[in-house]
């Protein structure tokens, strides 16, 4: 065994992670080869060192109960359904059009996310798009002024191959929002803009019906990106839109 | 109740890897700030992924979304920086700072001597993606096949990238301790 093969197998060896016969060799080698002796020490005396003074950052109290919530509280739509479909039969039983009111609000309630793909499925057809044709951040933002009463930040990312299309108003959840147009290649991004119930909020991503749909607040504002490009794509205008 | 289940299936998952996941984020962010910011979206896609997956090894799959959701950030933070990691393209021993210097060996001796701040701050120099399969291999005491699933990269590359680290630090270390005596 040569001194360059036992080198690159010091660290294997230590790691236990080294077969038998290959040990065999390596220790007959080391036990003739003070350099490479040398070496193994360095490595464990560097082990010893990291385990020893190398701090261990443990969570701090309360994190893992406040991540628990979280998932309890995104994982409560979910054992929806069930509940749903019961209380619509008793609904159906009783009466027949508030049985379909009552599945079209619960369907609401349980699925914003139908709603920002229905809108954005909505922009789609012909004239319905934008409101502002422009790539020009300047002329987008002006226009949205005095028609809502919050500032959206507008920026062109041509340049990142994300070029602005425009901008309309749009409704969702009830509320008048901006939306903002991105193309992608053939690909169309609608990105929504409405004031905020919490200031900031952590980015969700999910995708629905085919669509990739990514959530989240900054800066009072809320943000709700829908399309139908791929997601690793989707997340990159999301963190241009993050790092406005 | 599917639902319920595997909700107290992820429960539990998370609970047992939670202090590895956060200890990997505090490596591979800044701040406890961050850190938390990059668990906290990291549990979220992993439940939302769980069901469909139902890992076999919960905690490299864990790790896996801790550390994409880490690099995500990084990604965002740095993108004037264009901070792209390359593999080293030197041959292993090369990498190795030690062949063929005398055997007394005071670098063995150093490096024992490292204070926690130096290391720490070693480590922390390091690219990522070395300072990721250090910490996992050598705090975490994770196996080669472990750290590949959590690091997306083949066996051998773990193998070579884990000698570089500890060849990089080595001569960190040194370094900054000839600097203090000097």
């Amino acid at each position: 065994m040569t001194c360059a093969e036992a080198n690159r197998l010091i660290g294997p060896w230590l790691d236990d992670e080294l077969d038998v016969r290959s040990i065999v060799e390596l220790e007959g080698h080391i036990a003739r080869c003070p350099t490479c002796g040398q070496e193994k020490n360095e490595l464990l005396a560097l082990r010893e060192t990291a385990r020893e003074q190398l701090p261990r950052f443990d969570p701090p109290p309360g994190l893992e109960e406040r991540f628990l919530r979280a998932v309890r509280k995104i994982a409560a739509p979910r054992s929806r359904p069930a509940h749903r479909w019961l209380r619509e039969a008793g609904l159906m039983a009783a009466a027949a059009c508030l049985a379909v009111t009552a599945t079209v609000s619960l369907q609401r309630s349980v699925d914003p996310r139908d709603e920002i793909v229905d809108a954005h499925l909505r922009s789609l057809q012909a004239g319905h798009l934008t409101d502002v044709a422009s790539s020009d951040q300047h002329t987008v933002k002006p226009w949205f002024q005095g028609k809502i009463d919050f500032g959206v930040p507008v920026s062109d990312f041509a340049a990142e191959g994300f070029p602005l299309v425009g901008g309309r108003l749009d409704m969702v959840a009830g509320r008048p929002v901006a939306a903002l147009v991105y193309r992608r290649r053939q690909h169309l991004i609608n990105v929504f803009v409405g004031p905020a119930a919490h200031r900031d909020q952590p980015l969700r991503s999910v995708s629905s019906r085919g669509y990739q749909l990514s959530s989240w607040a900054q800066g009072g504002l809320q943000y709700r990106l829908v399309t139908d490009v791929a997601a690793p794509e989707a997340d990159q205008l999301v963190a241009l839109l993050r790092a406005i | 109740m599917p639902a319920s289940t595997s909700l107290s299936d992820f429960e539990q998952a998370l609970r047992t890897h939670l202090a590895a996941a956060h200890h990997l984020a505090r490596w591979l962010t800044r701040t406890q700030a961050d850190a938390e910011d990059v668990l906290q979206e990291a549990v979220l896609r992993a439940f939302r992924s769980f069901d469909r997956l139902r890992p076999t090894s919960p905690r490299a799959w864990l790790l896996r979304i801790v550390r994409n959701c880490c690099y995500d950030l990084r990604k965002q933070s740095e993108r004037d920086a264009e901070a792209t990691f390359e593999e080293d393209a030197l041959p292993l021993d090369a990498a190795s700072p030690v062949l063929g210097v005398p055997v007394e060996n005071p670098e063995a001796r150093l490096l024992r001597m490292a204070d926690a701040q130096v290391l720490e701050g070693a480590l922390r120099d390091l690219a990522p993606e070395y300072r990721e399969v250090f910490v996992l291999r050598e705090i975490e005491g994770l196996a080669y096949k472990e750290i590949a699933e959590v690091a997306g990269v083949p066996i051998g590359t773990v193998m070579s990238r884990l000698s570089r680290a500890r060849a990089q630090l080595r001569v960190l270390i040194v370094a900054s301790q000839q600097k203090e005596t000097a």
